[in-house]
């Protein structure tokens, strides 16, 4: 989904999708910049995904029920979640989602929503969570939903890279047994030529060459032992 | 603006890495005025003082996953790595995480990097910082560097920075600087960190140093 695409799906009936102030969007048809109402999506697209200063600053400005989207230059498993739910959390906003986006600069988005009272989080009890006051609520259902998103999107990195390097094992073993079985057909060849009848005869020769008395003395004890078969030796 | 008489952001970091490259293990991050022997005890006491502060790996019925902010050449990471619990250790200097590295075992990670840019994909359960925040002189990036670890401590987490319990800024020499109390009360209430125990000084020798503990509540 594109950016403007899932701000559109998250802007309430009746709210407007609109840029952030100093937020530079060039995309054709793209946000208005212009007053923020409570039922209005916000789009803001950080340079920096750890530098959260003008992530404050907007959450500072908007008004109780307007929502953030949030557009961040990095991957799921590089996503600061130390500074965005502390951000969020001192700018009384809830994270609701983390979504993967297609924008190659802004890979990712994520969804604030601007309340000042406790946030509903219906799974919250459900896990043993409770008697939590409104920061509290919005600190952990942050953690929860940004922890869980970048601790999944590691475990699946985590497994492709397994599973990379287990298809590498499994090649550089079928290379191994095709090596092993290639110099087990070389070390029988030259076996076979080293107790071939022409090999003796041949280092006979070459001996005679290069020696030609001791050569020619022990030449004849050589081509008798060419003379023999092979698998007497 | 920095002091003349004190290290600037960049002069430190040189000062530090220069350090951990001509002093010996315990040395480079430890105290000067002690010879090896001393650093050794002093290093076990601080040790065990987190030990007893964050508990072992088992008090809770899961690993904890810490924060080793300033790391030097690794000591306390290995020990709290050795105790079971999980630890990623940074620290500005490439020269001692190289150390660290070559030398940490499987529960300890580490990465070069100053407290304030430490920006990870991830909260720790507790953070803790011995003895670096004092060597911060720039209050900027002081003040840069405590907010980043306050916000990398998760909801019910700890953080332990070390510093002296004076309720007075200190400029002790070029490179320490100590800050009130009280600035560290103010500064981590903004990221939902209360005080969780009072002052817990070393109490090694005539040090008046020791930890602030707080809590992340909100």
């Amino acid at each position: 989904m594109r950016p403007l695409e899932l701000a559109a799906a998250a802007t309430r009936p009746g709210g407007r999708t609109v840029a952030a102030t100093g937020s530079d969007d060039p995309s054709p048809n793209g946000p208005e910049k212009s007053h923020v109402g409570p039922l209005d999506t916000v789009v803001l697209a950080l340079d920096d995904a750890a530098a959260t200063e003008p992530l404050a600053a907007l959450l500072g400005t908007v008004p109780d029920g307007a929502r953030v989207l949030v557009l961040l230059p990095c991957a799921v498993v590089e996503i600061p979640v130390g500074r965005l739910v502390d951000t969020a959390v001192r700018g009384a906003s809830s994270v609701a989602a983390v979504v993967p986006v297609d924008d190659r600069s802004h890979p990712v988005a994520l969804l604030l929503e601007r309340s000042r009272s406790a946030p509903s989080v219906t799974w919250l009890p459900s896990r043993g969570f409770v008697d939590l006051d409104a920061d509290q609520s919005r600190r952990l259902a942050a953690e929860l939903v940004l922890g869980g998103a970048t601790a999944r999107a590691q475990a699946m990195a985590d497994a492709a890279r397994i599973e990379v390097l287990r298809r590498r094992a499994v090649a550089a073993e079928a290379d191994v047994a095709r090596l092993t079985e290639v110099a087990a057909r070389l070390r029988d060849a030259a076996e076979r030529l080293r107790t071939s009848r022409s090999y003796e005869v041949g280092q006979a020769l070459a001996e005679v060459r290069k020696a030609p008395f001791s050569g020619a003395v022990k030449l004849p004890g050589r081509l008798r032992r060419a003379g023999r078969p092979a698998s007497g030796r | 603006m920095t002091d003349p008489e004190v290290l600037g952001v960049d002069e430190a970091l040189e000062f530090w890495d220069k350090r951990h490259k001509s002093q010996g293990e315990l040395r480079s991050g430890g105290d000067l005025s002690y010879d090896h022997a001393a650093n050794e005890v002093f290093y076990a006491l601080r040790l065990g003082r987190l030990i007893d502060i964050l508990g072992l790996a088992e008090s809770p019925p899961w690993q904890r996953h810490l924060l080793d902010a300033g790391c030097g050449k690794g000591f306390f990471a290995r020990g709290m790595g050795r105790f079971g619990h999980r630890v990623d250790g940074i620290d500005a200097s490439p020269h001692a995480v190289e150390e660290c590295t070559t030398l940490g075992g499987v529960n300890e990670t580490y990465a070069v990097s100053t407290l304030s840019r430490w920006a990870p994909g991830h909260l720790y359960d507790a953070v803790y910082c011995v003895d670096v925040a004092f060597h911060i002189m720039d209050d900027d990036e002081w003040a840069a560097s405590m907010a980043n670890l306050a916000s990398l401590v998760r909801l019910g987490g700890m953080l332990l920075v070390a510093d002296h319990g004076a309720d007075e800024d200190k400029v002790w020499g070029t490179y320490q600087k100590t800050r009130a109390s009280s600035r560290y009360d103010r500064l981590f209430a903004q990221h939902g960190l209360a005080r969780r125990a009072e002052f817990e000084p070393y109490g090694f020798r005539d040090t008046p140093a020791g930890f602030h503990v707080f809590a992340k509540d909100a």
